[in-house]
């Protein structure tokens, strides 16, 4: 997969009001590294709460270097900067527990992070409005999803299964999501965990 | 390639749902992190797989019932042996299927009560800690204890100062609002010593809890003692 060329949003206007506190930045900074944080380390590390802690402790970290008058050579390169926090913090938390690898033998069972993360993205409404749009598909199509979400079969098996094309599954996803969008947008616009996933 | 390409591609579909190599999802992520259009995309597209895996999960036990009326099969014509042998030979792939169906099924859904009730007690499962609680006094409650929902009980204790001998008493969980959360039996504490109390963590939320032990046969009358605490959700 070649370079991805960057869609730059940062600027120093941008670091300027997350500097001022101001709560529509914080939010959009808040919610443009949550997920991407999240699934980054969810696939280097087992542990949940880990993986909230790193997070909570990168966010901290940014914006306490950014209050504190500090400066980035490049704005558009925020994301970069927050990368690397994030890679840091997590050396810094695996290495802080390997000093201290004595188990408690009591230790419970590790948190199903599928889990979690539904925790994070699952509400009610949410939940309605994909259970909406997927009534509304044809028996094929709700299927053909079933098998990529539920038994995360590979895509081209489900292709041959139902003798579709690769670009058919593509373009059912992006529908699926875009009336996901669409119904959820014109449910509650307003409710306020969805402002940072759809206003900017 | 601009965010346009990588939603094109599908690629933050199948980075969701893990078909792409590790380079490939490295290279994705920094993108992420760079590109505010491929982060939004990234959450809806998270956000939307996350809700559709739990609706279709919970459309389980409706297809477990779909498959189990489509193997019934008409019988065949001929003579009774010859048409139970075709019947067993039809059905079997079907009804093993099914058994296999419906075990998957029983394992993920069905919540065995007698397994509830040991996973439930005290003894099954690891504490939290242990928290001392001291007799009810408004206005003037201790630090919130801090559990986690991930120990599955969190253990107070405290002094009986009552002068009641039964062999066993029941405290009453409530909420400062006085709805009743749980009744937990607690057996006559040793002479001399505190009395301990497991209460599971998944009954818990942050905010203030009053516990009341009452003796056995007087659920409803008054409380040998009350201890009023805080618990707040690390």
């Amino acid at each position: 997969m070649e370079e991805f060329k960057k869609t730059v949003v940062f600027d120093a206007n941008y670091l300027a009001r997350l500097r001022g506190r101001d709560p529509d930045t914080e939010q959009h900074f808040v919610a443009h590294f949550s997920t991407v944080i999240w699934l980054r380390l969810r696939r280097r590390l087992r542990s949940n709460e880990l993986i909230s802690d790193i997070r909570q402790e990168t966010f901290l970290r940014v914006v306490r270097f950014l209050h504190s008058g500090g400066e980035l050579d490049r704005p558009e390169s925020l994301g970069a900067f927050v990368l690397s926090v994030s890679n840091n913090v997590m050396l810094e938390f695996i290495r802080g527990d390997a000093r201290h690898p004595l188990h408690d033998e009591t230790e419970p069972e590790l948190v199903d992070m599928h889990l979690d993360i539904e925790s994070e993205l699952v509400t009610a409404e949410r939940k309605r409005a994909v259970a909406d749009v997927l009534s509304q598909l044809p028996e094929k199509d709700q299927q053909i999803l079933k098998m990529i979400f539920l038994e995360e079969a590979d895509r081209s098996d489900v292709c041959r299964q139902f003798h579709v094309e690769n670009e058919y599954l593509r373009v059912l996803l992006y529908r699926a999501k875009q009336k996901f969008r669409a119904a959820l947008n014109g449910a509650s616009m307003k409710a306020s965990n969805l402002f940072m996933f759809f206003h900017f | 390639m601009d965010h346009q390409q990588v939603e094109s591609s599908g690629a933050i579909d199948s980075y969701i749902l893990g078909h792409l190599t590790p380079q490939e999802m490295d290279l994705l992520e920094i993108h992420f992190f760079e590109c505010s259009e491929c982060s939004k995309q990234l959450n809806q597209t998270a956000m939307f797989l996350t809700n559709a895996r739990v609706v279709l999960r919970e459309q389980l036990p409706e297809a477990a019932e779909f498959e189990r009326k489509k193997i019934v099969l008409p019988v065949p014509a001929g003579n009774i042996l010859q048409r139970f042998l075709q019947t067993i030979r039809a059905g079997a792939p079907a009804f093993a299927s099914l058994v296999f169906l419906g075990l998957y099924v029983n394992e993920a859904l069905v919540v065995n009560p007698a397994l509830q009730r040991e996973l439930d007690s005290p003894a099954t499962y690891q504490s939290e800690g242990s928290f001392p609680l001291k007799g009810i006094t408004r206005g003037e409650e201790d630090d919130a204890i801090p559990f986690s929902k991930n120990k599955k009980i969190i253990t107070v204790y405290f002094d009986t100062g009552w002068s009641s001998n039964a062999e066993s008493y029941v405290c009453n969980l409530r909420k400062q609002t006085g709805e009743q959360i749980i009744a937990i039996p607690v057996s006559r504490p040793l002479p001399g010593q505190p009395m301990y109390v497991g209460v599971p963590t998944r009954v818990l939320e942050s905010g203030a809890y009053t516990l009341a032990v009452m003796e056995p046969g007087n659920q409803n009358g008054k409380a040998l003692a009350e201890y009023l605490f805080q618990l707040r959700q690390k």
